[in-house]
């Protein structure tokens, strides 16, 4: 009766951790009680309960955190990724493509419309908004980045807590019985650090768990001891890594791996899309700069100063560690006074292998009617006459786009990128017209400039001249959609072959209400008939006493 | 196999999921009327809906530019209709200013319709259309001919802006196809240095004429020739020029017309179709539903009573 009632009591607790996740089934081994011989023949003295076990099947698990940890893997990829893909969003109405658009929409009607100041503010209007699109682009994966830090540093900190957990439950084993719940914790606390970080566990002998990170020899949990996981790395920029006692983990799996991967890769993850835009930005900072720059206002100014900061102005121009460099060739500019007419004009042979930015200050400098220094590593020219003014011709060296000096946009890349403020200060200055130092004129009219950088839109100017603007944004949206694809199929995929697992440890280890239903009435019968054959040797003894 | 009930409802629960995604993102599909609504919806796609985007906007600024074009023009091609009739009519006066038997008197009245002329000729050739001088070239600021006038303020000589009056002005309208927009003041009036100078016939004309020297008169007659030719052939230019804009246009209207057919063949959500998808993910949705509401409930427990 007391098998019975052992076996009633594990099937009970069967049922009711039927939906308990990692729950293993458990069943009651019954053997014959050891017969004894008497006189007359061997008789049978019972049953009794030799163990419970746990159903459970060490290679489906093995299999099943494989997977899992794969999942993991790509579902912390896919969720980033998705992330980076809305922010790309549709084409059309919004975002970068549209912001785009309208930039260089703008510049065309600056050329429909050169001496008008209404046309000049909305063009001053579609720069700001392409740049602070673009920046704000860029800020969205710069914080996707430092999130995707903390995540890492917080799943590192669930790691350290359940490799601890891990390793107490250890000890536990190691001072006494095998506990089934115990096991079923271990088995639990694995497979959360499957899905964390990827790992291969193996248990001993004594009933201990050891637990290395996959694909290394690193040691995680080793009896009852734990080794806790470090993060080094910045929130933003940089490379993050883990390490576990001085030991550098490569390329991890699970959710840390996944989190890592996008936050390190250069090939598809943040870093990578980050410096796309960084790329496309620059691209058109020096395309529409490099036009701008060789081009006049409707009014000029007396002195220009460059945005660029030259940390050594005494190296040379090709070695300054510049983000665009110089090559060689012509920079013209000249002279107006204030009422436009022509003063004068020179032009400066620049080469960068041998210039630096003191010996092109010093070269502009002597020119005629012409100031030029370098202020904080800055470029500055002016007009030695107070009263007049500074244009710029063609320049053949690039020096110009380079320094920043009379740019459309300051800034390099897509963190950095703005409207001048000059410009925004002094709308005039966009530069529609070209000045022409031969005829010694700049016209109001004059829309050439304007119609160069409208028609930069249809041109080859980015990746190297191979792309138009748009192609370019097109290649960019196409990358990050084919990453953010291709985690999400595998996200699937891993998650299919997970189920195909979980199904496998369910066959074992699950719990059929079913078959416990039934085993509750089997033991349930076989202890009413322990029960009767007492009330039968009951009524006999009864009877016996009777006759007494 | 051994099925189990957490085995069965993680299985509904799994295709329920599956279902439920489907749908959702049929559903924003519907509810944008876009099939691309992310780049990986279709990365290709994308990229080439974002070139087609680009290539419509494009479309529309060459649209743009030659109808801001079209105003100035179509002013200029006034003015010279105008400049053209004060020729004909000033020819024409020149011819009876010649006629032989008139008086001191006669011609000096002729002179004064003359004059008139001549100061409307000015005033025609310093034309503006919203603040921009049409004659002027580049520099649409500054009135194109300025004038000196003697003591009782008749115009002596007029000259063009020293700072040049014929510098072009274009806009791009159509890929790759610039068109100038304007007309240089030489084109239509000649340099103020030529025998042939509008104002400075008239200027000869009316002096002829006050001074009576009917053969001066005549010798100016044959001048308005070339003058007319010149200003024929500027409206010849002008003309020519307002074609090539209307040409682009309508170039213009049908690459945009394709571009917006294919990007709509790309991005654009078949509306039908979606509809159609979405009540059978419904229907597939609802049976699974169904199935794991029938599957989930039975136990032998319903059964031991």
């Amino acid at each position: 009766m007391g098998a019975a009632q052992l076996a009633q009591a594990t099937v009970g607790n069967n049922a009711a951790n039927a939906s308990t996740p990692g729950y293993s089934r458990r069943r009651v081994n019954l053997v014959e009680a050891p017969s004894v011989r008497l006189s007359g023949g061997i008789f049978g003295t019972g049953v009794q309960a030799a163990n419970v076990v746990r159903l459970r099947n060490a290679l489906i698990d093995t299999q099943r955190r494989a997977d899992s940890q794969e999942l993991n893997y790509s579902q912390a990829q896919s969720s980033i990724l998705e992330q980076v893909d809305s922010l790309l969003g549709p084409t059309g109405d919004s975002g970068l493509g549209n912001a785009l658009n309208g930039l260089f929409s703008a510049f065309g009607d600056l050329a429909s419309h050169p001496e008008d100041a209404a046309t000049r503010q909305a063009l001053l209007g579609q720069g700001q908004g392409f740049a602070d699109a673009v920046r704000q682009t860029r800020d969205r994966l710069v914080s996707m980045e430092s999130d995707g830090f903390a995540s890492v540093s917080d799943r590192v900190a669930e790691v350290n807590s359940t490799a601890q957990r891990l390793a107490d439950i250890n000890s536990q084993t190691l001072a006494g019985q095998p506990d089934p719940s115990l096991q079923d914790e271990q088995d639990r606390l694995v497979d959360r650090l499957s899905e964390l970080i990827g790992v291969r566990a193996t248990t001993r002998a004594d009933g201990t768990v050891q637990v290395v990170v996959d694909g290394t020899g690193i040691q995680l949990v080793d009896g009852a001891r734990a080794t806790a996981l470090t993060v080094s790395g910045t929130p933003t920029g940089g490379t993050v890594s883990l390490s576990v006692g001085g030991a550098t983990l490569g390329n991890p799996r699970g959710e840390i791996g996944g989190l890592l991967h996008m936050r390190n890769s250069s090939v598809d993850g943040l870093p990578a899309a980050i410096s796309k835009l960084d790329t496309l930005a620059s691209g058109v900072i020096a395309a529409v700069n490099r036009v701008h720059a060789s081009g006049s206002g409707l009014t000029l100014a007396q002195s220009v100063t460059g945005s660029v900061t030259v940390s050594n102005p005494a190296a040379t121009l090709a070695t300054a560690g510049l983000w665009l460099t110089p090559v060689a060739g012509t920079l013209n500019i000249g002279v107006f006074d204030a009422s436009g007419n022509f003063v004068s004009s020179g032009s400066v042979s620049v080469d960068p292998s041998t210039m630096s930015l003191n010996g092109l200050a010093t070269a502009l400098d002597a020119l005629p009617n012409i100031d030029a220094s370098v202020s904080g590593g800055k470029l500055v020219i002016s007009a030695a006459n107070a009263a007049n003014r500074i244009a710029f011709g063609p320049d053949g060296s690039d020096s110009l786009v380079a320094l920043g000096v009379n740019g459309f946009f300051t800034g390099t890349d897509a963190a950095s990128i703005q409207v001048s403020s000059t410009l925004q200060a002094t709308p005039n200055l966009i530069a529609a017209a070209q000045a022409n130092f031969t005829a010694g004129t700049i016209s109001p009219g004059d829309n050439r400039n304007a119609l160069a950088l409208a028609a930069l839109g249809t041109s080859r100017i980015l990746a190297g001249g191979t792309q138009t603007p748009d192609e370019a944004l097109g290649a960019f949206g196409a990358d990050v959609g084919t990453w953010a694809r291709s985690a999400s199929t595998r996200t699937s995929t891993q998650q299919a072959l997970l189920d195909a697992a979980n199904a496998q440890l369910q066959q074992t280890s699950g719990v059929n209400l079913d078959e416990e239903l039934a085993d509750m009435v089997k033991y349930q019968h076989a202890y009413e008939a322990s029960a009767k054959y007492i009330s039968t040797v009951n009524s006999m003894i009864d009877s016996l006493m009777g006759i007494l | 196999m051994r099925v189990t009930q957490t085995l069965l409802s993680d299985r509904a629960l799994a295709a329920l999921r599956e279902g439920l995604s489907r749908m959702a993102k049929t559903q924003n599909q519907l509810g944008t009327g876009r099939r691309i609504n992310t780049p990986s919806d279709d990365p290709a796609g994308h990229s080439i809906a974002t070139r087609l985007t680009a290539r419509v906007a494009t479309l529309d600024q060459y649209d743009r530019q030659a109808t801001a074009a079209q105003g100035p023009m179509m002013a200029t091609n006034d003015l010279l209709g105008s400049l053209s009739d004060l020729a004909g009519r000033a020819q024409e006066l020149a011819v009876a200013g010649a006629t032989g038997g008139l008086g001191a008197g006669e011609r000096a009245g002729i002179a004064t319709e003359v004059n008139q002329m001549l100061e409307e000729v000015v005033a025609v050739a310093n034309g503006s259309e919203q603040g921009r001088y049409l004659l002027g070239g580049q520099e649409t600021r500054t009135a194109p001919l300025s004038v000196t006038r003697n003591v009782n303020g008749d115009i002596t000589a007029a000259t063009w802006n020293p700072r040049g009056v014929d510098g072009t002005i274009n806009a791009t309208i159509s890929d790759g196809v610039n068109v100038q927009t304007n007309i240089g003041g030489t084109a239509v009036l000649g340099a103020d240095t030529d025998s042939t100078f509008l104002p400075a016939l008239l200027v000869q004309l009316r002096d002829a004429l006050n001074t009576n020297n009917q053969a001066a008169v005549n010798a100016v007659i044959d001048q308005f020739n070339a003058a007319t030719t010149r200003l024929g052939a500027a409206q010849a230019q002008v003309g020519g020029q307002l074609q090539a804009i209307d040409r682009a246009t309508s170039a213009n209207d049908t690459a945009r017309t394709a571009a917006k057919a294919a990007l709509s063949a790309v991005a654009d959500a078949d509306v039908a179709k979606i509809a159609v998808d979405l009540s059978q993910q419904e229907a597939v949705y609802q049976a699974a539903l169904h199935a794991a509401s029938q599957a989930i409930q039975p136990s032998l427990l319903e059964f031991l009573k």
